[in-house]
């Protein structure tokens, strides 16, 4: 509220001091600002505003895509059935189109002790445990899920950071980078305030889904993986 | 011969319309500059921004819209209209054959002239802008909406042409009877109050949720009260010799 009625007296007082400073300069110089000259000055100023137009819409093209309201209802679809899946521990919704990357370790012995630091990232990852009969000891194969990020409408499950996998001391440490900021410059020429207040009213479909990504552990049936923290 | 009475009321407001569109030219120059100051201002937060964090992530939206330009431009109208009707711009009128009737209505005129002139200056500032931003971010830039529908430019021009019609009939209002004076002073006081005491009683968002068409007819209805009651307060206080 102070902040519009700032808004506002600001954007009045500086309408009048520029509005009288143009009439003071143009009574001033009134052979230089004559309104043949004003109208021309005008024109071209608007001219200048469709050449801009034309050539945003001629040879502008934005990489980012929006997804369709039909793509957004798949993305939905999906994102309900991968909860179902992880509510009923299923892991047959992690296939290679959600794969992201795969580390590939060696450690000692029979045992491997599992140290997660999620720190303040914010991060949702869900871990599991899978025991591969063809794995050879001392090996682990670490594989990270990347499940679909929609924010308002764009595909952003490709800047999420991935996470710092890594074997030291004998121990598989799972780190979570960082939090990465990501800004976007969004075009929409129409008037924010409408669209936001009938939005909000009609209760359009949500925009935005995540689900929490999930680090598959493949180890040999022979090797413990110890939790200490009880993360999976 | 043709004699000063022979004249018809719509030659006089023809003639001054035309004087008077040329004379007030300065008014649409400072909209120009107020316009690229404020283009400038918003060029890097743009009109509004939203945000979202989670998954590893911080997503933030610098939204691009006509909103800042609509307020600055109808702010303007406002206070051109209310400029309009001084004692500065009256002593103009002296210059063509003028009664106070004629010249509220050929200011009414002008005012809707420079309205649709000050929406199509804004859409010039808004793309300038927007030139500049995808000069400078070329990679993270999102075009939802290039175009502008023409009911959305029908609504800045109703928006805009409500301001005007609002600062003509204050302006006139305070040249009028002193009954009138007296009401609007009384109104204007109650509205202040009313703002300041209990914002939230103001509620524009059954206004909001109607069509971009239905909202723009009902500015231009409101506008064309506002021309009206204007046309009537100047008549009432025009100079007669009795």
């Amino acid at each position: 509220m102070t902040a519009t009625t700032l808004f506002f007296f600001t954007t009045i007082l500086l309408v009048i001091a520029i509005y009288i400073l143009v009439s003071k300069l143009g009574k001033k110089a009134k052979n230089i600002w004559t309104p043949k000259r004003i109208i021309i000055g005008i024109t071209s100023y608007i001219v200048l505003g469709l050449i801009a137009f034309i050539y945003i819409s001629f040879f502008s093209e934005s990489k980012i895509q929006i997804l369709s309201p039909s793509e957004i209802k798949q993305v939905e679809k999906k994102s309900d059935q991968i909860q179902k899946y992880d509510q009923e521990n299923d892991s047959s919704y992690l296939t290679e189109e959600y794969k992201r990357k795969t580390w590939e370790l060696r450690y000692e012995g029979d045992t491997l002790p599992v140290v997660i630091n999620e720190g303040d990232s914010g991060s949702r990852v869900n871990i599991r445990v899978r025991y591969n009969d063809n794995m050879e000891s001392g090996n682990a194969l670490v594989t990270y899920y990347q499940l679909p990020v929609i924010i308002e409408g764009i595909d952003l499950s490709n800047e999420v950071p991935l996470p710092n996998i890594y074997v030291a001391q004998n121990q598989l440490f799972i780190e979570s980078l960082a939090r990465q900021q990501v800004n976007y410059f969004r075009i929409k020429a129409t008037l924010g305030i409408l669209d936001m207040n009938r939005e909000l009213e009609r209760e359009s479909y949500v925009m935005s889904y995540s689900n929490p990504n999930v680090i598959v552990i493949d180890i040999p049936r022979s090797t413990v993986l110890e939790d200490s923290q009880g993360l999976f | 011969m043709q004699s000063l009475t022979n004249i018809s009321l719509k030659t006089i407001v023809k003639k001054q319309v035309k004087w008077k569109a040329k004379l007030y030219i300065s008014a649409l120059s400072s909209l120009v500059i107020v316009q690229i100051i404020f283009g400038l201002l918003t060029s890097s937060a743009g009109s509004g921004s939203s945000g979202y964090g989670g998954e590893n992530l911080t997503v933030h939206f610098s939204n691009y819209s006509l909103d800042t330009f609509l307020i600055v431009t109808a702010i303007w109208a406002f206070i051109v209209a209310l400029l309009f009707t001084t004692k500065a711009y009256r002593i103009d009128d002296l210059s063509v054959i003028s009664s106070r009737t004629s010249s509220a209505i050929a200011n009414i005129f002008v005012m809707i002239i420079y309205s649709f002139i000050a929406v199509i200056i804004m859409i010039s500032t808004y793309y300038l802008q927007v030139f500049g931003i995808l000069l400078v971010e070329k990679k993270s830039f999102i075009i939802e909406d290039l175009f502008i529908s023409p009911s959305i430019l029908l609504l800045c021009f109703s928006s805009v042409c409500l301001f005007g019609a609002i600062g003509l009939l204050l302006g006139t209002s305070f040249k009028g009877p002193v009954v009138i004076k007296i009401l609007v002073s009384t109104l204007l006081l109650l509205g202040l109050i009313l703002f300041f005491m209990s914002p939230e009683s103001i509620n524009v968002r059954s206004l909001i949720m109607l069509s971009n068409l239905m909202i723009s007819v009902l500015y231009l209805l409101m506008a064309l009260l506002c021309f009206s009651l204007t046309i009537w307060i100047a008549d009432k206080a025009e100079v007669t010799r009795k």
